[in-house]
């Protein structure tokens, strides 16, 4: 029996009401790291002013959960008064930071005006010469784990994202065991996305074919994994591949707005739309996004191979291979590993797919 | 607590109404919870102005409930509200 949430979150999802949002207000950032997938276009970002206007229009739309991103959030000079607008308009407020600028005055300020629901921050490596070499950042670890010892002495819920790459693959336990010694969640993800303009240099970085078996089929990775077992998607007639288009949506630090953080097609500029509700039912971008992301699950996930272990997101297909339904390599790849792990569970235990203990969560963001 | 009384909902308290359904985040707790039609009615109406005695006159006017029954219900829940630090 679904609880009150389930059952609105489902409905919701359904009707296509989205209760997120994700707003880079920034592309502006302390680190460099060389996989980031943002792509400055040198155009204005918006002042104080239209972060004020558009955080109206989104709370009017009835937005209940909105991530503060970026670049980095908060070089903003302005960050604090953003955050302050953002509660009095009744958001639950999460932030994504590198965590670099937080100590101990910031992170009771963020308590103090932000109470945001969570912090997530990047991880980058277990040891300060990896995180720091990927971040280009001197000092960027030591800065990291003491904005997080802040942070929870606030009360505040952390979460460590960390994308995996071939440079800090060997130190996911040494991660693990870090993000349970600041008592943080860490979630690993070992999908390599491409730049926002295209450029493919950062998939260079992609963990090794030997370290992403290992990750899905090894015993020693499975607290890391956050799975018992791979959980294989089970996508109902007429559901969609992910939330693009439909429970969330983004908007860029030009007021441009995405189906998602991922998905790169413009849907519109909230600058310049009285409110977001009419282009919301009315835009052609999203509407297609939205069939396009039935299709991807009704078809493409259930004729490839190992398409019920695709953790797919149409965004890195589009901007990797110019096609939103394309498999890409890097997903392929963790599929059959996945996959792998999965079958070999189920001749292992004699379970059924029934007792897996549940199915892969959708990306909603 | 009695029916003069008039609460605020906490500021830490992010919400929004869905389908008439009051979704509330509390940071703090990290919870969500998603009140009832009658349960949400109420929730909306406390804004640091109404007594507890006006919103009972909204419950009775959108809902058939003995007086009785509604004003022993809704001092319950906004009891609860309070316990669970979500009003003031």
């Amino acid at each position: 029996m679904a609880t009150p949430l389930e059952q609105l979150v489902t409905r919701n999802w359904n009707n296509a009401v989205p209760m997120s949002a994700l707003f880079e207000l920034t592309f502006v950032c302390n680190h460099a790291c060389s996989f980031c997938y943002n792509c400055p276009t040198g155009q204005k970002e918006m002042n104080t002013a239209e972060v004020f206007d558009a955080l109206r229009k989104m709370a009017e739309f009835n937005v209940l959960y909105l991530t503060l991103s970026g670049g980095e959030p908060l070089v903003r000079r302005d960050f604090f008064e953003i955050a302050a607008r953002a509660r009095e308009l009744g958001f639950a407020l999460r932030i994504y930071t590198n965590g670099y600028l937080i100590d101990e005055a910031m992170a009771k300020k963020i308590k103090q005006i932000a109470n945001p629901v969570e912090i997530e921050i990047s991880l980058h490596g277990g040891t300060p010469e990896t995180h720091d070499r990927l971040t280009c950042v001197p000092g960027s670890f030591r800065k990291i784990v003491s904005a997080v010892r802040f942070l929870r002495a606030e009360g505040i819920k952390v979460n460590f994202k960390t994308p995996v790459t071939r440079d800090n693959q060997g130190e996911v336990l040494e991660m693990e065991r870090l993000a349970h010694e600041l008592d943080v969640r860490i979630q690993f993800d070992t999908v390599i996305t491409p730049r926002d303009d295209g450029d493919k240099d950062p998939l260079r970085l992609m963990a090794t074919d030997d370290f992403l078996e290992k990750f899905w089929t090894d015993d020693a990775y499975r607290t890391a994994r956050k799975e018992e077992v791979p959980l294989p998607r089970h996508d109902g007639p007429g559901e969609a591949v992910c939330g693009t288009g439909r429970s969330s949506f983004a908007i860029d630090p030009y007021g441009n707005i995405y189906p998602c953080v991922q998905l790169r097609r413009k849907a519109g500029n909230i600058k310049e739309l009285e409110n977001l509700r009419d282009m919301w039912r009315s835009s052609p971008v999203l509407i297609e996004v939205r069939k396009i992301a039935v299709d991807v699950a009704q078809k493409t996930l259930k004729t490839v191979q190992n398409g019920n272990q695709c953790g797919f997101c149409m965004g890195v297909a589009e901007v990797q291979l110019g096609d939103p339904t394309a498999i890409y390599p890097q997903i392929a790849k963790n599929a059959e590993y996945r996959a792998k792990a999965y079958n070999a569970w189920k001749e292992r235990t004699g379970r059924s797919d029934e007792d897996a203990g549940g199915v892969q969560t959708k990306c909603a963001m | 607590m009695d029916l003069n009384t008039v609460l605020s909902k906490t500021p830490d308290a992010a919400y929004r109404v869905y389908d008439g359904l009051a979704t509330i985040v509390l940071p703090s707790r990290s919870e969500v919870n998603v009140l009832n039609p009658v349960a949400s009615l109420v929730w909306d109406a406390i804004d640091g102005r109404r007594t507890l005695a006006e919103i009972l006159e909204s419950v009775l006017r959108d809902y058939e409930v003995p007086r009785e029954e509604a004003t022993r219900d809704l001092l319950e829940f906004v009891n609860a509200l309070r316990a669970q630090g979500m009003v003031n």
